[in-house]
């Protein structure tokens, strides 16, 4: 389903329900994996469709919905696992690790999403994209209106710099799926 | 120390489509020889053929799907305020961003050097003095959760009770209080809460926690805080309240930053 154009955003509030009923669990699922809390993945998703009701982030049919609503996803709850590193210093509080549906492995899970706290933005982008969600690097230059090049970059970087942070103890397999 | 194997983050073979691949077949949005590949595989995939059957409300039990899209619908009528809005624009993915972003860093580098960096100090004694201008002090509201903590903005509800606590961005150093206005008008302390102290000595800097939480009335209604930053180590517990609608009146130099809190009965935000 492409959506419409910015200009004919005011159309957009009558296609919500349908656009939410579609995409909504995905979101939310998403947003429950990267944040592991029922409530801030609600809020998550409320906040995602509200930008795209808003059409904050100037959506100009150039891309599939599917893969706008990935990007919106993953930024918004990228700030949010950083603000929560920021909050959890603050307090010198440790955060409940509550695990989403059923994750494969859920002590990778944490420690991804530590990583993804402290790494370069971008870098944590790939990231998300290549082991949380499975894509190929096509899929992620695609998400990301960059070149295939530049995904290999950003994801050998990633590995460099969380290798390094690990201090060496482990190391991170590299992904190079192609298409299946 | 176990080797983290982010490989295995996704269930499934490595041959599974991603969830992008996922989640466009169920929009459609796929091609249609890729459609009926994906949709092949899932059918003989338990980890992907799970994930197409959660990918429906009605499989997720812990969310109100029209709860959410009702919220949704309001929140997004209401009007943001200049800093959501800008906060939005900032974290919005797009190269022109760093362009203007850098234009407008350069800009302040200008500034600074002609202008020079002063605090605003307005007379105290005029109907806008000492609010915090653009770059002055700003308070951060916390509310304390069962997980954590959830920072609250300024307007948003709270429940009387609740329990918050607050951080504070101080472009320079200064004693700091807390000061808040009821609806009636009557000046109270905040924070800090100790019987002895009035104010709390800070450096400059952003993200500074005040100790100690506080716990909100049982009176419903709004009420505005005032962070109060004054220069010198005199207390600013000479402030006099000017009423409920205006902020109140302190000793010269020092600089006030509103929030405000929304108390309401009933159920919680």
């Amino acid at each position: 389903m492409r959506m419409k154009r910015k200009s004919e955003s005011a159309a957009l509030s009558g296609e919500l329900g349908q656009l939410f009923l579609t995409h909504g669990p995905a979101v939310y699922r998403r947003a429950l994996r990267l944040l592991c809390n029922h409530q801030d993945a609600e809020e998550a998703t409320q906040e995602v469709f509200i930008r795209v009701l808003r059409g904050a982030d100037g959506f100009a049919g150039q891309s599939q919905i599917s893969t706008w609503l990935y990007r919106i996803t993953t930024n918004y709850c990228l700030n949010q696992i950083r603000d929560r590193r920021r909050r959890r210093e603050l307090f010198a509080e440790h955060a409940v690790d509550a695990h989403g549906p059923d994750p494969a492995s859920p002590s990778d899970v944490a420690l991804l999403r530590r990583l993804l706290a402290e790494a370069d933005e971008e870098q944590a982008r790939v990231a998300i994209y290549i082991y949380m969600d499975g894509m190929t690097h096509e899929e992620v230059a695609e998400v990301l209106s960059v070149s295939r090049r530049t995904v290999g970059n950003q994801l050998a970087r990633f590995h460099s710099w969380a290798e390094r942070r690990l201090g060496g103890q482990a190391a991170i397999p590299h992904s190079g799926r192609s298409e299946p | 120390m176990k080797e983290p194997l982010f490989e295995h983050l996704r269930k499934g073979r490595a041959g599974c489509p991603s969830d992008l691949a996922l989640d466009r077949l169920i929009a459609n949005e796929l091609p249609a020889e890729q459609a009926t590949r994906t949709r092949e595989h899932a059918a003989t995939c338990a980890a992907c053929g799970e994930h197409l059957r959660l990918s429906r409300f009605e499989a997720l039990p812990e969310v109100n799907a029209a709860v959410l899209l009702s919220r949704i619908r309001t929140r997004a009528v209401q009007p943001r305020v200049r800093w959501q809005r800008l906060r939005e624009w900032l974290y919005r993915p797009g190269s022109e961003r760093g362009t203007v972003l850098a234009l407008v860093g350069a800009a302040c580098v200008v500034a600074l050097l002609v202008v020079g960096v002063r605090p605003p100090a307005g007379p105290p004694n005029g109907p806008q003095a000492g609010i915090r201008a653009k770059g002055g002090p700003l308070l951060h509201v916390h509310r304390l959760t069962k997980t954590g903590s959830q920072e609250v903005e300024s307007g948003d509800p709270l429940a009387p009770g609740e329990r918050i606590r607050f951080v504070v961005d101080l472009p320079q150093k200064g004693v700091v209080s807390i000061l808040g206005i009821e609806q009636s008008g009557a000046l109270y302390a905040a924070w800090p809460t100790e019987k002895r102290a009035t104010a709390y000595p800070l450096t400059a800097g952003r993200g500074q926690i005040l100790p100690g939480a506080v716990a909100l009335d049982d009176s419903p209604g709004r009420e505005t805080l005032y962070l109060i930053l004054c220069p010198d180590r005199d207390p600013p517990h000479r402030c006099q309240s000017r009423g409920a609608k205006e902020p109140p009146r302190c000793q010269e130099g020092c600089i006030l930053s509103p929030f405000v809190l929304n108390k309401i009965v009933g159920p919680g935000p």
